[in-house]
C-alpha cells in the first residue's frame, strides 16, 4: 500500500477520538424531544428534561454546545475514583481497569464541558499522573517482548496505538533474530499480521496481543511449522564458519 | 531471501564477506550448493564485527556499542549470515543485545527527542533507527493530539519560512 507511514501504523489519534465519540454517556437534557430519536446505530428513547438520558458522546457534546444539556461526569472520572485508581496503578503491576476509551473521553469532556466537571483541574492532573504511570508500565513491556505474544489487559486504545508501531516492529525483528531451530515467521505471514488488527472498540476489552487478530494464526505457525527452518538455504549447502583460518 | 523489493534488505546483502575456497573453481558463477557433494568447497570467515571483541562488548553492555561503526545493517545482515552459518552463540548474543538496546530506544522515543539523543542515535543500526522513527512519530502524534493542535487552522510551515526570508 502506498500510504504515508503515519497512516500505515494503524489509526491516527483523531480517528480514535472519532471512535470514542460513539460511547454512551449520561446527560440531563434541557429539552423535550417528544419522539424517540432514530439514529443509524439504533433508536434512542426520547430526551426528557430533569431526567438522565444515555446518549452517544458526540450528541452530548453537540447538545452541550447549544446549551441544551448538562453532562454527567462518568463514575470513573470523579476525583475520588481517579485517586483510588492512581493508588492502585502505582501499587499493582497490572493496568488498572479504566474504560477502553478513557483518554479520549476525558479529553473531549475536559475540552467541551469544563463547567460540568467539579474540580476539573484536579481531574486533569490526576489523569496526567495516571497516564504517566501507565506509560512506564507499557515501557516495561519491552522486556517481555520476544515471547510469542504479550498480554496487556485494560490498556486503552489510545495507549495501544501509541506503542503499536514500535512494538510490532520490534517484535518481528526479535522473531527474525531467533535461532532457526525455534522457527521463524516467514515473511508473507508477517506482512499480513501487521495490518490485521481488530480496530473495533466493541469486542476488545483493551487486550493487546502483539499480532492482534492474527495472533492465533501466529501461534499456530509456531507450533505447526516448528520444523520450518527460517533459512531458505538447503542444509546441504550450508557453509562452515571459520575464525581467521584464512590461508594465503 | 527476504522481501525481494525491500531496499534495506538489498543494502544489507551487499555486505562483503571473506571466503576461502577449498578447491579450484574455474569460471565461478553461481554459488548454489553442490548437488551430489554434501560439503561446499568453501569456508566463510566470520566478519570482524561478529568476532569475539564485538561479541564481548555486546554481552558486557550492549547499549554503548557503536553498531554503525561496525556494520550499518548489523542485525539485518546478522539474520542473513545466520541463515548460512550455524552459530548459536552469535544468535544468542544478537538477540540479547537487540533486546537490551530496545529498552533504551523506547525510552528515547518517549522522551520526545529533546534530551541529548544524537550521541545515542549515532550508535544505532539501521533496523533500530527505523524503530526509533516509528516510535517517535506515534508519540509525537499523540502529543500533538493532547495539545489540541489538530483541527486548528494554521499557516503552512512553508509560508512561515517565506515570511521570515522576506
Amino acid at each position: 500500500m502506498a500510504l504515508p507511514r503515519h497512516l500505515k501504523n494503524g489509526l491516527t489519534p483523531l480517528e480514535i477520538e472519532f471512535l470514542a465519540e460513539n460511547e454512551l454517556i449520561e446527560i440531563e437534557a434541557a429539552i423535550d424531544t417528544r419522539t424517540d430519536l432514530e439514529l443509524l446505530s439504533g433508536t434512542l428513547p426520547a430526551l426528557k428534561p430533569l431526567r438522565t438520558n444515555k446518549v452517544p458522546l458526540w450528541m452530548a457534546i453537540s447538545l452541550k454546545k447549544k446549551h441544551k444539556c448538562n453532562i454527567r461526569v462518568p463514575d470513573w472520572m470523579t476525583v475520588e475514583a481517579l485517586t483510588r485508581m492512581l493508588n492502585e496503578e502505582q501499587s499493582v503491576d497490572m493496568f488498572s481497569p479504566l474504560p477502553y476509551h478513557y483518554m479520549e473521553i476525558a479529553q473531549i469532556l475536559l475540552e467541551n464541558a469544563m463547567d460540568d466537571i467539579p474540580s476539573a483541574d484536579a481531574t486533569r492532573t490526576l489523569l496526567k499522573d495516571l497516564r504517566e504511570a501507565r506509560q512506564s508500565k507499557a515501557r516495561a513491556g519491552v522486556d517481555a517482548l520476544g515471547l510469542t505474544y504479550i498480554q496487556m489487559d485494560n490498556i486503552g486504545l489510545m495507549e495501544i496505538n501509541e506503542i503499536r508501531p514500535f512494538f510490532t516492529k520490534a517484535f518481528f525483528e526479535i522473531q527474525k533474530l531467533k535461532p532457526a531451530a525455534v522457527g521463524g515467521i516467514n515473511n508473507n505471514n508477517m506482512d499480513n499480521d501487521l495490518y490485521d488488527y481488530d480496530y473495533g472498540g466493541g469486542s476488545m476489552d483493551g487486550r493487546y496481543n502483539a499480532g492482534g487478530q492474527g495472533n492465533s494464526s501466529l501461534l499456530a505457525d509456531f507450533d505447526g511449522k516448528a520444523s520450518y527452518s527460517s533459512s531458505t538455504v538447503p542444509e546441504s549447502s550450508r557453509f562452515h564458519s571459520t575464525q581467521g583460518s584464512r590461508m594465503n | 531471501m527476504e522481501d525481494y523489493y525491500d531496499i534495506d534488505s538489498i543494502l544489507a546483502e551487499d555486505q562483503n564477506v571473506k571466503c576461502v575456497f577449498q578447491k579450484n573453481i574455474p569460471g565461478l558463477a553461481w554459488l548454489e550448493g553442490g548437488h551430489d557433494d554434501t560439503t561446499v568447497p568453501m569456508d566463510i570467515e566470520t566478519p570482524e564485527f561478529f568476532g569475539p571483541k564485538v561479541r564481548n562488548a555486546l554481552r558486557a553492555d550492549a547499549t554503548t556499542v557503536d553498531l554503525t561503526k561496525q556494520c550499518p545493517n548489523f542485525f539485518r545482515f546478522g539474520t542473513f549470515y545466520l541463515q548460512l552459518v550455524d552459530d548459536m552463540a552469535l544468535s544468542g548474543v544478537m538477540e540479547g543485545a537487540f533486546k537490551a538496546r530496545l529498552q533504551m530506544t523506547m525510552d528515547h522515543t518517549q522522551s520526545g527527542g529533546n534530551s541529548n539523543t544524537t550521541d545515542y542515535l549515532n550508535r544505532l543500526d539501521e533496523t533500530e533507527r527505523e524503530l526509533y522513527k516509528a516510535g517517535m512519530e506515534s508519540s509525537a502524534s499523540i502529543h500533538q493530539w493532547n495539545q489540541q493542535s489538530f483541527g486548528r487552522i494554521r499557516s503552512a510551515s512553508e509560508m512561515l519560512l517565506k515570511r521570515k526570508a522576506t
